[in-house]
């Protein structure tokens, strides 16, 4: 193999596979790279078993080839090269030599037959997102993913396909977000669980612009970034998480007694500077409302004492509910609107907090014993 | 005052008292009669948890008119006949005193018939005296009803336990037999309720998991031949520990039994992968010689004595030695995942130092730590010194040291003035911590989060049981627990303190507590209280362990006013000291 590549491209490849590649389990090979150099690309793919990346960068070919290289030490390097070019040689025994400028390396790799296969999918159709709304979707519920492992369908996210529309959901049994998008053409409706570790991969390839096609095969799902121009980028496979999510309709409270609309950037402000005196064990805010006022309050003993007001439009009943604060700032930190609805029942039963029409937010208040 | 000679009926319910205690135990008998008459299904079927019915079935081989009728006599069996025979017994039972003593307290009937005989016969005795037997029609096989357990002695009758707790003494007696013989089918039924219906021929494993559901998933096989004895069975994975040891079954040819020596051999095995504490789970069936073991011991046989208990420890620690390093031997990459690489290497080290040198049991650090505790720690595990006593215990001039530097960010080298010790910074931060939420723990108000997806799981149903018992204590301690079907539970609140991870370990973990602290005399619930608080604690500690440089030496200081601060709250030593003396050893200059 002989391929001439530029450094930013391969930064940018190595970059984004370095951090699936994991040389700390007991198949070292998955700390390696594949580097397949074929037609006018380098394909750069690397797994740990549960997901796959594949990235594909412009390349001058020389000649073709394939080989492995270790992913983090190839990132390390690439990174600190002072030229913009460098070539990529593959000698016998998998030694590679890269030339730089005045730099010269020569960096053991390993055979290409022991990498493990992705599975294939080129046959397959899926179904065409906009990056840029998905991010959106991703960045406004993935931080309620469940980390108790003992639960695991809420170990990842809930993408429901629903004819023309997309549905977000995650939840840790204490709260629950859930938004939803559009999609540009109808799909057989159809509900996985992505598992964390993909849903944090994905987002961060996301970009502002472009399309990303979802492929579901069995248990696995496929998706392949494209650039504006329809060029495929990058592809990602993940495992699904088998097992049927809970109910999350259910827990959606159907009627509110009352609500409230706030400025969010205030009142997440607010919230952050109020939960400075709660203590990690301690940890719960009161949101008080009465006639055209909204408190927040906090107080622990070896701590201090917090109160924030912020006047607004309410006419209901008098009314102090418990939270989490960081339930609350999890939210708030996430939304973009310049406005968020708050609607309530009482101080025992679940809060929500909406936004625009596309996106809710359920909350289950705590009590003092 | 004048000594005479008990009446006959007296001497019945003394004899009684030693055998049949409870349900459980009368239920124990007719199992064991049942499996000795070579039953390949056996169904029990109780009303009022066995004070109103127990009725056992069995498809075994029956008993002749003859045998009936003298079956419910005293020192009547037809398992063994000669004083040799107790020197090698192989079936359960052998004292001839089972049905005499259940016949005594209850109004029993047996039916049976054997095959080669057309009818069967019942036989109908009320309070040890027989009352009639019939010819009647029925399978081949022998049924035991008992009606009205201990209506004669009602002081026994008081000391019965709640219908729940007695409940759980039978299912736990049929499991016990049921794991023992997985050849053989087994059923339980209470009022129409089935608690236990097993296949016979069900492989170990499968009956393990139908029995005792939510044990876990990670099981190692083992299957080894030693001198004098075969083993085989399942242990569990580490990471599936528990607490306690009521998850450590052995069975000694057939006969399910609770031995300390077996405890300890398996324990041994586990060394050094299992944080102090912790047990393994373990379901062991051992065939062994039976002249190699006396099983007259216990009048409900629940205890063994080995004739050699040393050379069956050993072949008992090499085969759950085998069976670990071929599971999980750290070339193995059979599970990557679920095996932090920490424990790997523990058990990478393990095994070498098994096998380069196999007479050194334990590795230097331990048996060093072991002797400093002895010399520094002893007397003060009571717990019950105060500050400045247990300051004088430690050696004089406690706080003049020096902190020499710090070796991979987290053991620290700390020079005294009469020798030096290591100290992990974690684990030392952990247990000063751990005392400090401990002690501010009361003056706060409890604050629940019920949750918005209540979250079940499946348990094993005694553990089910155990913790619907204490359901109210557990809710004032912030638990919100509800029965969820059969064996699951499901929990809607939980304290705010125990955050998202891993809920299913810390209410397994409380159990653990509930089961050790309900056989101690003293328990009470705040006891427990206490107990669960310390977990919680854990739970919390275990977020919070980034530590810069300069807090090391005040670290230490306030590790050393503690009353306990050898061990961080997981059982790890925080503190390995080495005096002058015994760095000498180490040189070979002594």
């Amino acid at each position: 193999m002989k391929a001439k590549c530029r450094k930013e491209d391969l930064l940018y490849g190595f970059g984004q596979v370095q951090n699936i590649a994991n040389s700390r389990t007991t198949l070292p090979i998955l700390g390696n790279v594949l580097v397949d150099a074929k037609g006018e690309e380098v394909t750069l793919t690397a797994t740990d078993l549960e997901i796959g990346i594949k990235v594909k960068i412009p390349s001058q070919i020389k000649e073709e080839g394939i080989t492995t290289l270790p992913a983090k030490k190839m990132f390390s390097l690439i990174r600190e090269l002072s030229h913009q070019d460098l070539e990529i040689e593959v000698e016998s025994n998998h030694l590679t030599n890269i030339y730089s400028g005045s730099s010269f390396f020569k960096i053991v790799g390993s055979s290409e037959l022991d990498f493990p296969k992705l599975p294939s999918f080129d046959h397959k159709k899926g179904l065409l997102l906009d990056q840029k709304s998905f991010k959106d979707l991703i960045r406004k519920t993935s931080y309620a993913i469940s980390k108790d492992e003992t639960r695991y369908v809420l170990n990842g996210l809930l993408i429901s396909f629903q004819k023309d529309k997309v549905v977000v959901v995650a939840t840790d049994g204490r709260r629950l977000a859930y938004a939803q998008g559009e999609t540009s053409q109808e799909a057989p409706e159809k509900d996985v669980i992505l598992p964390a570790k993909a849903v944090q991969e994905i987002a961060k390839l996301l970009k502002e612009e472009g399309q990303v096609e979802c492929i579901l095969f069995e248990n696995q799902a496929a998706f392949v970034f494209k650039t504006p121009s329809g060029q495929d980028e990058c592809v990602v496979i993940s495992r699904l998480i088998e097992g049927n999510f809970p109910n999350y309709k259910q827990v959606i409270p159907s009627q509110v007694k009352e609500r409230v609309v706030l400025n969010r950037e205030e009142f997440f402000s607010a919230v952050r500077r109020v939960s400075v005196v709660t203590h990690e064990k301690s940890s719960l805010i009161k949101v008080a409302l009465k006639k055209n006022l909204l408190t927040l309050t906090a107080q622990t003993p070896e701590v201090g004492e917090a109160k924030e007001e912020i006047p607004l439009a309410y006419e209901g009943e008098e009314v102090a509910i418990a939270f989490n604060p960081s339930y609350l700032i999890d939210v708030l930190r996430n939304l973009e609107e310049e406005e968020v609805t708050f609607e309530f029942n009482d101080s025992l039963s679940p809060g929500m907090i909406r936004s625009g029409n596309s996106f809710l937010y359920v909350i289950m208040p705590m009590r003092i014993a | 005052m004048n000594i005479h000679i008990l009446d006959e009926e007296i001497i019945k319910r003394i004899a009684a008292g030693e055998v049949v205690e409870r349900p459980a135990s009368v239920v124990k008998e007719l199992v064991e009669n049942a499996l000795d008459a070579r039953a390949k299904k056996i169904s029990l079927e109780l009303r009022g948890a066995g004070r109103l019915l127990i009725r056992l079935g069995d498809d075994g081989m029956g008993m002749e008119k003859e045998d009936l009728l003298i079956s419910v006599q005293r020192h009547t069996t037809s398992k063994i006949q000669r004083v040799e025979d107790m020197d090698a017994i192989t079936s359960l039972g052998f004292r001839g005193e089972a049905l005499y003593s259940i016949a005594a307290v209850s109004r029993m009937e047996i039916t049976t018939r054997t095959k080669d005989s057309v009818v069967a016969h019942r036989l109908r005795v009320e309070g040890g005296k027989v009352l009639d037997c019939l010819e009647v029609g029925a399978p081949v096989g022998t049924t035991v009803e008992i009606r009205d357990l201990f209506w004669n002695t009602p002081a026994r009758l008081k000391f019965l336990k709640s219908p729940q707790t007695e409940l759980n003494h039978v299912f736990e007696v049929m499991a016990h037999h049921a794991l023992a013989r997985s050849d053989v089918g087994f059923q339980l039924r209470e009022c129409e309720r089935s608690l236990m219906d097993v296949a016979p021929n069900q492989d170990l494993l499968s009956r393990i998991k139908n029995i005792y559901q939510g044990l876990g998933e990670e099981w190692m096989g083992l299957d080894f031949k030693g001198e004098t004895l075969q083993v085989k069975g399942y242990v569990s994975h580490p990471k599936m520990a528990r607490g306690d040891r009521s998850y450590q079954f052995f069975f000694v040819n057939g006969r399910p039994v609770k031995s300390p020596a077996l405890s300890y051999a398996l324990e041994a095995s586990f060394h050094s992968l299992l944080p102090e504490a912790k047990r393994p789970l373990a379901f062991l069936l051992i065939q062994i010689d039976p002249r190699e073991v006396d099983v007259n011991v216990h009048p409900a046989k629940r205890e063994v004595r080995f004739k050699s208990p040393s050379i069956v420890q050993d072949q008992l620690r090499e085969a759950v030695r085998r069976a670990l390093s071929i599971s999980y031997a750290p070339s193995s990459p059979s599970t990557p995942s679920v095996w932090p690489d920490r424990v790997r290497e523990a058990v990478g080290t393990y095994f070498q130092s098994q096998s380069h040198s196999s007479e050194m049991k334990e590795s230097p650090a331990p048996r060093l730590w072991v002797k400093s505790m002895d010399r520094h720690g002893s007397g003060k595990s009571e717990g019950a010194l105060s500050q400045e006593a247990a300051l004088e215990n430690f050696p004089q001039r406690v706080r003049s040291f020096r902190v020499l530097g710090c070796f991979d960010d987290l053991y620290w080298v700390i020079e005294w003035e009469d020798g030096l010790s290591l100290m992990d910074q974690h684990a030392a931060h952990e247990r000063v911590l751990y005392e400090k939420y401990l002690k501010d723990w009361r003056s706060r108000k409890l604050e629940v989060q019920p949750l918005l997806l209540p979250t079940n799981f499946e348990l094993a149903r005694e553990d089910h049981g155990l913790l619907l018992e204490h359901q109210g204590l557990l809710k004032n301690l912030g638990f919100g627990l509800e029965e969820f079907g059969d064996g699951a539970l499901l929990i809607n609140q939980v304290p705010s303190y125990c955050q998202t991870q891993q809920l299913k370990e810390l209410i397994l973990d409380i159990l653990d507590d509930l089961k050790t602290l309900r056989k101690t005399f003293s328990f009470n619930e705040s006891q427990l209280e206490e107990k669960i608080m310390l977990r919680a604690c854990k739970s919390a500690v275990k977020a919070h362990d980034t530590m810069t440089s300069e807090e090391i030496e005040r670290l230490v200081d306030d590790l050393l006013t503690l009353e306990l601060p050898y061990t961080c709250p997981h059982g790890r030593p925080t503190l390995i000291k080495f005096t002058a003396n015994d760095l000498a050893k180490m040189f070979k200059r002594k």
